[in-house]
């Protein structure tokens, strides 16, 4: 090793060094300041910082999402809105129960006249031209009627503030966005039930104040599915034993976009589970359980059958104790999904929940079989379709619901199609309904 | 300044503690304001070595009394208790934290005068930062896109006067300009007119309802006024630390507020100011 070459590598040395105690300092020092900011708002409570803490300042450190709205002055020359709050339009493209709502929204809007506007109340996000969105779901609603803005960096010291004008209407879909709403000094306002949210927290104060929301009377329900209606009637809340209660079926059927493909004899047949283990009620490990249990039993031949899985990219593919891998195709693009989804003969979709959800209903419409579960009320779904196979929610059960849609030939599927009773207009889902609330408003 | 005429006013001012202050604020009426009936000091909690010394301080002044009211804080129950113990035909509603200086020399009297007009109700004037400098107060808006503030407040006095009728100070706090409101900080009413109205409401906690108080006289006709011509100091914080204001206050402004605002120019009196919080405008 010559002088030069010992100078380049000890600088090199040296420099590397410095480079690994600067990257611990920065880490230490990201880390510090992460603790610091938590004592100081409050989430964090491991070290004393003051002799005490005014209690909407831990309140709503730990519960962000309901922190008030201040009601503010409309601005000069604004008209009244429709109103939507929605947590955040950070997805670029929406699925769901965030697309739906947006779609209510703009229906209400584009019927009573109104400019639309989108209140994101968790994150302010990045949202992509809601004007394509509604013109994929058949709704004309231009950009330029369309306001959206955000209260999601509102804090316990720090106001978010909303313009109210008073022929606004308020709709709420999540139940923080109804606890917020129903605050706001309104006479009524909608709230968008599409599921029954408290089952998705344990005993708590997240149950109890999301239930909560259920049990006023400053809003004029509009369910997602009767099956939704009918649970909440079920539990007696007052607002939803009133004659005033609505509901729609979702118009989510994906049969313009063409059926089940017909396989050749030598092509193999798919089975797909709508796998979202980040989405306690749609049963993932329930759900892979089920699929192993049908193959052991033989309900599943595997020599002629591939299995998928999609919804959530930070999944490996897995390996089942019967020897298959189920493929993780990740989150799809949508006509990717649209595409593969007639590909699929038996698709799994549990939802532990009173709903049907969206994907169970947009296999079903182009003749896919589907494995679902039961919940409450939710008992049958042949209403919707006779392509759907009900499920106790234990895996022996999804099990022989899988059995008997793999029993289901291609023929009977097809023919099923016809006798299907899944909307595939929103204008035929909402219109009526959205006409009858904007009388009573 | 006319001594000898005793204007039939009782001057209201609740405090807790801040002896000095509050003796300050009576004291001040003796040497820059008119003579009144009475001036009431109401002690809200205060402790007993600050209640006493306010007593001490302020016991040669003339017509001064100093009660108790020692409920949780609520500014509105707190001054409609006041007005029940005072007797004048007119009322004052004053903070501890304002003080008549020589600017303020006949200030009153002209707000006294345009009070007992028949068509008046609240009268308020210029309030000026404890640095003698900023404009504190010039009456109050309804602000789009918010709910209510002070005109030109933050702005130099000197600046104010000077670029009188531009685009940033289009209106001449020298002369009298009717209002939406004028802050609670300093009021003046007759007591019958806002008898008429139920007195503040007591929904209110913190904030809100000096402003309600004027919309409601307004629409009962008897008209806000902000009295041009001299000012009076208030010491409050150009920084003020956050206070939470209960949201329960945002929800009764909001509710009062709108009935007394115009969406197509924002605040009906002062439309020059609102007008450039349009809609669409960040």
């Amino acid at each position: 090793m010559n002088a030069n070459e010992f100078t380049l590598k000890s600088i090199r040395k040296a420099a590397h060094l410095t480079n690994r105690v600067s990257a611990k300092m920065s880490h230490f020092s990201a880390r510090v300041e992460g603790k610091t900011t938590r004592l100081l708002s409050g989430i964090d409570m491991s070290v004393k910082v003051s002799k005490s803490t005014p209690l909407e300042k831990v309140y709503y450190a730990n519960i962000p999402f309901i922190k008030p709205v201040m009601p503010a002055m409309p601005a000069v020359g604004s008209k009244s809105t429709i109103t939507i709050f929605l947590p955040t339009l950070d997805n670029g493209a929406f699925f769901g129960g965030i697309a739906t709502a947006l779609v209510v929204a703009a229906k209400f809007a584009l019927a009573s006249r109104r400019q639309l506007r989108v209140v994101q109340t968790i994150k302010t996000g990045q949202h992509e031209d809601l004007s394509k969105f509604f013109l994929s779901e058949g709704i004309d609603v231009s950009n330029l009627d369309i306001a959206i803005t955000s209260v999601a960096d509102r804090q316990y010291n720090i106001y978010g503030y909303i313009p109210m004008h008073p022929d606004d209407i308020f709709i709420a879909s999540a139940w923080w966005d109804a606890y917020i709403i129903n605050q706001l000094p309104i006479n009524k306002f909608i709230y968008l039930i599409q599921d029954f949210e408290p089952i998705f927290y344990n005993n708590s104060d997240l149950y109890v104040l999301s239930e909560k929301t259920y049990r006023g009377n400053k809003f004029i329900p509009l369910c997602n599915t009767r099956l939704m209606y009918d649970f909440m009637r079920e539990r007696k809340y007052p607002a939803f034993n009133r004659t005033s209660a609505y509901y729609f079926e979702p118009a989510v059927s994906r049969i313009d976009s063409g059926q089940l493909h017909k396989k050749s004899s030598i092509d193999k047949k798919r089975l797909f589970l709508f796998g979202r283990p980040n989405v306690h009620r749609n049963l993932f490990f329930s759900a892979l359980n089920a699929i192993d249990i049908a193959i052991q039993k033989g309900f599943i031949d595997t020599s002629n059958y591939e299995f998928f899985m999609a919804g959530q990219d930070d999944l490996p593919d897995i390996s089942l104790p019967s020897g298959v891998a189920v493929k993780n195709l990740g989150k799809m693009k949508m006509a990717d999904y649209i595409d593969f989804s007639k590909t699929v003969d038996i698709a799994v979709s549990p939802m532990m929940a009173p709903h049907p959800n969206y994907p169970t209903l947009e296999f079903a419409s182009i003749g896919t079989a589907v494995v679902t579960t039961k919940y409450a009320n939710k008992q049958s779904l042949k209403e919707y379709s006779e392509n759907i196979f009900m499920a106790e929610v234990e895996a022996e059960s999804m099990a022989e619901a899988i059995k008997l849609a793999a029993k289901k030939s291609y023929g009977r599927k097809i023919d099923d199609i016809k006798n299907n009773n899944i909307g595939s207009s929103w204008n035929k889902s909402l219109d009526s309904v959205i006409k009858k609330i904007l009388a009573e408003l | 300044m006319i001594k000898d005429l005793v204007l039939d006013v009782s001057v209201i001012i609740a405090f807790k503690d801040k002896a000095k202050m509050t003796a300050t604020a009576a004291s001040s009426f003796t040497r820059f304001g008119p003579a009144v009936k009475e001036i009431v000091l109401i002690s809200n909690n205060s402790s007993d070595s600050e209640l006493q010394e306010v007593k001490n301080l302020t016991k040669d002044l003339p017509n001064v009394k100093v009660i108790e009211r020692n409920v949780p804080f609520n500014y509105h129950k707190i001054y409609n208790w006041g007005i029940k113990q005072s007797s004048g035909k007119f009322v004052i509603m004053m903070n501890n934290d304002v003080e008549l200086v020589e600017q303020s020399v006949g200030l009153i009297e002209k707000m006294y005068r345009k009070a007992s007009k028949p068509g008046v109700g609240v009268c308020g004037c210029t309030l000026i930062y404890g640095d003698k400098r900023h404009i504190q107060h010039a009456g109050v808006f309804l602000q789009p896109k918010g709910m209510a503030d002070h005109m030109y407040i933050g702005e130099l006095y000197r600046d104010v006067i000077s670029n009188v009728s531009s685009t940033k100070f289009p209106y001449d706090i020298r002369n009298d300009l009717k209002m939406t409101a004028v802050t609670g900080a300093f009021q003046l009413v007759e007591r019958k007119k806002i008898d008429s109205v139920g007195g503040l409401d007591e929904r209110f906690i913190i904030g809100g309802g000096d402003v309600d108080l004027c919309i409601r006289m307004n629409k009962k006709s008897y008209q806000t006024w902000f009295v041009g011509g001299g000012y009076m100091i208030h010491k409050e914080s150009m920084s003020r630390r956050h206070i939470p204001i209960p949201y329960s206050d945002f929800y009764y402004s909001y509710l009062s507020y709108i009935t007394g605002y115009d969406a197509s120019v924002g605040d009906p009196f002062l439309p020059k100011i609102t007008r450039n919080f349009k809609y669409g405008e960040q």
